[in-house]
């Protein structure tokens, strides 16, 4: 095998069950590269790199590090040989403290073989140094923000010095910021050598920090496309290896069709400590209105004050000229407003149910709703929703855990059509969803809106807000900032608003943002 | 201007004050003041050097098997068979013991095997069969029993009056069980600086994110076990020793006693999280208030209920607690 390649994986074969989730795919990496790692969900991304990195092991099939066929039996011998995985969020022990955490497993040791704290806590101190030096070392995880635990997990694939690295998904908790500052770590570490495996559904972060990419579909690898000409990229070759036709993108300016109405929601003076303070803001019949700001400004716990979740301490929603009561999702719901939760799994499904129960509960839990089921005509309900969504599930019985990421969230957002909402509220809808799901899901709703529902969405990727609404609205520490028409917006100029909105605010004065 | 080094001093209380109250310990203590005071109040000498000694005599056992439990509830599991396991064992040592040394010396080691034995059991079915901790202690606790029955029919046995004038031995409010106690937090102290120590509250926090750094979770789970077992025996020894008898039934309270004294001293329910001091303290603190119900002169008819009450009192504040300082 040649040498030129760190890694090198041929004829994958892995069965889970009845299900093939690998089907001979290969796979190689060359020494001291970053290479992209792309597909949809469901294609094998986690499978593979889970094989690679000893986690799982592959029913047929051979892999070379170094030129040597190798076969690890445990994530702890793939890293003893130098390759290493950061995942999202499965190596770190809540309840123990971040330098514990650093070395679990493979603490330094006195020579009395007990556990030699002073020197973990040094060489924590070092790596952390680089990439979140304000994180407190003592803390426990579970006390950090999600953008931490993530900087703290790829700290820790890096206190291993591992020679092959795989990232999985490694920037969906991040600020730009810190984007910025972990591709500038990748690169450092490519210069000395090390080989990278990226693995990401945000596109332009991968045409920006990879040398090439790999695409995996439904199991097998389908191309690789050079990323060395920044220029040049073929996103639509890319796009097509992904999901094996042409993107299919609704019309981009539907926007010239839609018509929006009057004012039907509005916002004043919304406060609740610590997270919401004064939010006025208005939506109208039919628009589209985006939510953009750095994580955490309050955007979240917007969505779940108009929802009905959270007791507000001040200010005022008004439904149709009505102020609103929505002290509980039910007054939300009664007042025609829906929303679509950030974090669909825990919050926005029964995952053990079917796809049918599922699309149908919504209808079947509000007031008025017969005691008997109608069987039959929640079925033909389903079953036409199902065809709308261009849902893929074998069936309406399906499990909803079963489904694709891409294909549960649009589940999560069809359910409530049949109630025919006023507002639909979306809290990061696209999170972790795949490139063809994505443009489906803002096909779908853009669609909504067409028929009269206003939307409301918040999103962490700027790119999703700039296609698909009327205006974005700029959030920073719990206030509406800005009031902004989309019209010729890039995303440059929305995440200067976003920053400047922070720099404006230390009394007139332009200060950077200390943290 | 802001004075940025003003605000970073702050005053000391207003940067120490969080800082306590998190504490895992702070609860349990204040717990603790609070029903040695009501304590007080009802019984009149017990600050009396006699009166501490014998109540240190009696809540031992329980600090003991508490912090046996403990341990088990920290790796993420919880022992509803230490009750009657600590019958198995009081019967094992109080029918075969006599007065001589060798066969002390054997009975006791026969006992201390058989305890690790019945921890490694429940370990086993825990974590090689995966049964649920609920259902395999659940279980185990009435084979537990039935040795203990068969062994001890109806109680009786005998005790040395020598060996147990030697656990009672003191000097001062301070006597050998207390000593015994302090061995066993010092011993645990020691565990918790070895590799060991860290393992088992890291399996009990998450034992996924433990198996994916190289823990063996299995393992863990099955020393953890076998480590808690060995404080469950030095319990039953206890209460043998004072009670000098083989009775069946003399663990019952003990099992879901552990447990309560676990969460009232600050062990979290779902593992990875608590101290074995916070174990010896809930122990306190559930006795006492055993203490007090008894000098506050509750009709025995009432005395239970009572009891019940002031328990879910004291466990519904450590929840909330955490609500608010976690």
């Amino acid at each position: 095998m040649s040498d030129r390649n760190i890694v090198e994986a041929r004829n994958l074969v892995k069965r889970f069950g009845g299900v093939l989730a690998l089907d001979k795919a290969e796979f190689l990496c060359p020494a001291g590269k970053i290479v992209g790692l792309l597909g949809e969900n469901g294609s094998g991304k986690s499978t593979l790199s889970r094989i690679l990195t000893g986690n799982i092991s592959p029913t047929e099939g051979e892999i070379y590090y170094k030129g040597e066929l190798v076969r690890f039996h445990s994530p702890r011998a793939a890293e003893d040989a130098g390759m290493t995985m950061i995942y999202q969020n499965f190596s770190l022990v809540p309840d123990l403290s971040v330098w514990q955490n650093i070395y679990l497993g493979k603490e330094p040791l006195k020579k009395n073989r007990s556990m030699d704290d002073a020197r973990t806590k040094a060489l924590v101190r070092h790596y952390l140094e680089q990439l979140c030096p304000w994180v407190d070392i003592n803390m426990e995880i579970r006390k950090l923000m999600p953008a931490d635990k993530q900087l703290v997990e790829i700290a820790k694939a890096l206190a291993g010095e591992p020679e092959f690295l795989i990232l999985d998904e490694p920037t969906s908790a991040l600020e730009k910021e810190q984007v910025t500052t972990l591709f500038g770590l990748m690169k450092d570490l490519k210069s000395t050598g090390v080989s990278m495996v990226f693995i990401s559904h945000r596109m332009h972060e991968v045409e920006e920090i990879c040398d090439h990419v790999v695409v995996l579909r439904n199991g097998q690898t389908a191309g690789t496309v050079d990323l060395s000409d920044k220029n040049n990229v073929d996103y639509d070759e890319i796009v097509r290896l992904i999901t094996g036709k042409r993107l299919t993108r609704g019309n981009g300016n539907d926007r010239a069709n839609r018509s929006i109405g009057e004012i039907i929601c509005q916002v004043e003076g919304l406060s609740m400590a610590p997270k919401l303070n004064d939010v006025t803001l208005n939506i109208r019949r039919g628009e589209i209105v985006g939510l953009a700001g750095l994580q955490g400004q309050g955007q979240t716990e917007l969505m779940l004050a108009l929802a009905g979740y959270s007791r507000t301490d001040a200010g005022r929603v008004v439904i149709n000229g009505q102020p609103v009561r929505l002290k509980h999702p039910k007054h939300a719901i009664g007042n025609g407003i829906a929303l679509v939760p950030g974090d669909r799994v825990v919050q926005g499904l029964f995952m053990l149910h079917s796809v049918l129960h599922n699309l149908t509960f919504p209808l079947n839990a509000r007031k008025g709703a017969p005691w008997i089921l109608p069987t039959k005509d929640l079925q033909d309900l389903s079953r036409q929703l199902v065809q709308d969504l261009s849902l893929k599930t074998e069936s309406l019985k399906t499990p909803v855990a079963l489904l694709s990421g891409g294909n549960a969230q649009k589940v999560v957002v069809a359910k409530w059509l049949p109630l025919k909402p006023r507002l639909l509220l979306l809290s990061d809808p696209a999170k972790g969803v795949d490139v063809q799901a994505k443009a489906d899901l803002y096909d779908l709703i853009t669609q909504i809106a067409q028929e009269g529902t206003s939307v409301f969405v918040y999103a962490s990727d700027l790119n999703e807000l700039i296609q698909a609404c009327d205006r974005i609205l700029v959030m920073y520490e719990g206030r509406i900032v800005e009031d902004l028409l989309n019209k010729n917006i890039d995303e440059e100029f929305l995440m200067e608003r976003c920053l400047h909105s922070g720099m404006k605010r230390v009394d007139g004065l332009e200060a950077p943002i200390s943290n | 201007m802001i004075n940025g080094q003003a605000l970073q001093n702050g005053t000391q209380l207003q940067r120490i004050g969080p800082k306590i109250m998190a504490s895992p310990l702070t609860l349990p203590l204040a717990l603790f003041v609070v029903v040695l005071a009501v304590n007080a109040v009802f019984q009149d000498n017990m600050f009396n050097p006699r009166v501490l000694r014998t109540n240190i005599l009696t809540f031992t056992p329980l600090m003991l098997v508490a912090m046996g439990q403990a341990i088990i509830m920290i790796s993420g599991n919880l022992d509803l068979s230490v009750g009657w396991g600590v019958s198995a064992i009081n019967c094992i040592i109080a029918t075969y013991m006599t007065d001589d040394p060798l066969t002390i010396a054997l009975v006791l080691i026969i006992a201390l095997a058989a305890s690790i034995c019945m921890g490694l059991v429940n370990g086993i079915l825990i974590g090689y069969f995966k049964l649920p901790f609920l259902i395999a202690t659940f279980a185990s606790s009435y084979v537990w029993l039935g040795l203990a029955m068969k062994i001890t029919p109806i109680p009786g046995g005998y005790f040395p009056r020598f060996f147990a004038k030697f656990f009672k031995a003191y000097i001062g409010p301070f006597n050998t069980m207390l000593l015994i106690v302090v061995l066993c937090v010092v011993v645990w102290g020691i565990i918790r600086r070895y590799r060991l120590g860290r393992y088992i509250y890291a399996v009990g926090s998450d034992s996924e994110a433990a198996f994916n750094n190289g823990i063996n979770v299995k393992k863990i789970t099955l020393l953890a076990f076998a480590l808690g077992w060995i404080f469950v025996f030095l319990g039953a020894l206890m209460i043998t020793a004072q009670t000098r008898n083989a009775d069946s039934q003399i663990g019952t309270p003990f099992a879901l006693n552990s447990i309560a004294a676990a969460v009232v001293g600050g062990i979290a329910l779902g593992g990875g999280r608590g101290s074995i001091i916070g174990a010896i303290l809930g122990a306190v603190v559930l006795s006492l208030i055993m203490n007090i119900i008894y000098f506050a002169g509750i009709p025995g008819s009432w005395q239970v209920f009572v009891k019940g009450m002031i328990i879910i009192v004291a466990l519904g504040a450590t929840v909330i607690y955490k609500k608010k300082y976690d």
